[in-house]
């Protein structure tokens, strides 16, 4: 595997931006009218960048998600993945973990595993072994014929991860897909996810409402407004790598930061709790 | 198993329980008709009724007839839950079927489904056809009705999950809709075995060549009550024996619902 910055470094050099939105926008059609979600947001995701999407809540961050994704048109603006036009659901770039867990019931964990495989026409033998290989690389070896409901919280995380890593999709989405665990097992989870991200060298676009840990994983933080979701500032991560998520916390660069960038989403959240 | 669960009796002393209410019911009834509390005429004794079944058995009178009622609910249940299902899914992924269809079932489903059954004897004879026909007609509607209602509850965050993962429609219909139709029906088996023996037993009753209902018919024109009370208790067995064999395969079918955390 090569090695992460290398990786960044060496695509910034040669390729487009994985993930290019250019005055975004999307407006939903309510009962009481037209509510503006999103307003002209622009930004780029450099390959094999962690970039979290910071903001309020309500603000309108899991609807960028899924207008990348190719689940919600958007209203205005341009979207382009690797330099090709997006729009649409394209699968074998993209993989999207969710805020709930999205594993299918009547599936046991290995067979949730798999089913991105089949659905890419790889061979029963092959994706049976290949998403043995991932359900014991996020540590459930020994589970793998459990069904989720027989899962607790963190494990179905985990299964939803290895479900999404297993197609080695090359821009992986995220929306807040730790918040419901408690903090040890998420600590865990996110120590994992870098682990993992280190490891792939995707590029990761990770929505979550926490600044503390929008911090303790990302190359590079977007903060939001308050809705509709206009960008306020960009910050870079200065953090050294390989990081402990809880350890980090403590660091003096890690305080700094957080400082800078709660000046301004304070401010959103003000005014997104004002508005209720 | 008697281990208890909670603060409730033990399943051995429900067990018992049931059992003991059972036998003393019985008791009742042969020592009441026996004092001549009760007419033997209108409601017979167990011990005529188990007289009459031990000889059913022994004759082998029994088992055409019995083979004749369970054909008929069986076939017309997996005939009518393919068919309904079948149907359910037309309507929910075809839209032209789905308008035409849809409000034509909700009015069907209100009309009493025994009015076909001398239509169907027209077309299908006296035979075992005509009973699959009208138990099609009623368990075809209970397929129906699942299968359109686990197509609209399917979880929209699965839908856009298997969606992301690259599925075809015809792998959404495979890895989704199917297995989510196929739990709700599973759930809804017990009670459409009910119905499928209902209509069996209905056709047999309007006329028919063999079958439960057919010896319960004939046995009343003769007023042989201990024969219809015989027919009412194999009636009842026949029943109870379908519902534990479909409440064992519903669970093994359903084992991913149970939440078995150590």
């Amino acid at each position: 595997m090569r090695s992460p910055p290398a990786t960044v470094e060496a695509l910034q050099a040669v390729g487009p931006p994985a993930i290019e939105v250019t005055g975004l926008s999307k407006r939903f059609e309510t009962a009481v009218g037209t509510v503006a979600a999103i307003e002209s947001v622009t930004f780029a995701v450099r390959p094999g960048e962690f970039l979290c999407l910071v903001g309020p809540s309500g603000c309108g961050k899991s609807t960028v998600l899924n207008i990348i994704a190719g689940l919600l048109p958007a209203s205005g603006g341009q979207l382009r993945i690797c330099g090709n036009p997006g729009g649409g659901i394209l699968p074998d770039r993209i993989g999207y973990v969710f805020q709930r867990d999205a594993l299918l019931p009547w599936k046991t964990a290995l067979q949730n595993v798999m089913l991105p495989l089949l659905l890419r026409g790889v061979p029963v033998t092959q994706s049976r072994q290949d998403a043995l290989h991932w359900v014991r690389k996020v540590g459930l070896g020994g589970f793998e014929n459990h069904y989720p409901s027989q899962l607790s919280g963190g494990m179905r995380k985990r299964i939803s991860l290895a479900m999404t890593m297993v197609y080695r999709p090359s821009i992986i989405l995220m929306d807040e897909p730790f918040a419901a665990l408690d903090v040890q097992t998420r600590n865990l989870m996110e120590n994992e996810l870098l682990a993992l991200w280190a490891e792939a060298g995707s590029t990761v676009l990770f929505v979550t409402h926490d600044l503390e840990e929008a911090i303790a994983l990302a190359d590079r933080i977007i903060v939001l407004t308050a809705a509709p979701a206009r960008i306020r500032a960009d910050y870079p991560v200065p953090l050294d790598r390989p990081r402990d998520v809880a350890e980090i916390r403590t660091s003096s660069g890690f305080v700094d930061i957080y400082r800078r960038i709660w000046r301004d989403l304070r401010e959103e959240v003000a005014a997104s709790h004002g508005r209720r | 198993m008697s281990v208890s669960k909670g603060y409730g009796p033990s399943t051995a002393a429900v067990r018992t329980a049931q059992a003991a209410l059972v036998v003393g019911a019985l008791i009742g009834w042969e020592a009441g008709v026996r004092q001549g509390w009760l007419s033997a005429e209108f409601v017979s004794r167990p011990s005529a009724v188990g007289a009459v079944i031990a000889e059913w058995v022994r004759g082998g009178f029994l088992w055409p007839h019995l083979a004749a009622t369970v054909q008929a609910a069986m076939v017309g249940l997996v005939l009518g839950l393919a068919v309904g299902g079948t149907l359910g899914f037309l309507v929910m992924f075809v839209p032209a079927v789905g308008e035409v269809i849809e409000p034509a079932m909700s009015t069907l489903n209100a009309v009493p489904r025994i009015v076909f059954y001398p239509l169907l004897m027209l077309w299908l004879g006296l035979g075992m056809a005509s009973k699959v026909g009208l138990v099609v007609t009623i368990v075809a509607f209970v397929g129906y009705f699942t299968t359109v209602g686990a197509v609209r509850e399917v979880d929209r965050l699965l839908l856009a999950q298997v969606r992301i993962l690259g599925a075809s429609p015809a792998a959404m219909f495979r890895h989704l809709y199917l297995p989510a139709t196929l739990a709700w029906m599973v759930t809804s088996l017990r009670m459409s075995v009910g119905l499928a023996l209902i209509g069996a037993i209905l056709g047999e009753y309007m006329g028919s060549m063999r079958g439960i209902g057919n010896v319960i018919m004939g046995a009343q024109n003769l007023f042989q009550t201990p024969q219809v009370m015989a027919g009412l208790t194999l009636t009842l067995a026949l029943a109870a024996t379908a519902d534990s064999i479909l409440a064992y395969l519903e669970r093994r079918w359903s084992a991913w619902r149970r939440v078995q955390q150590p």
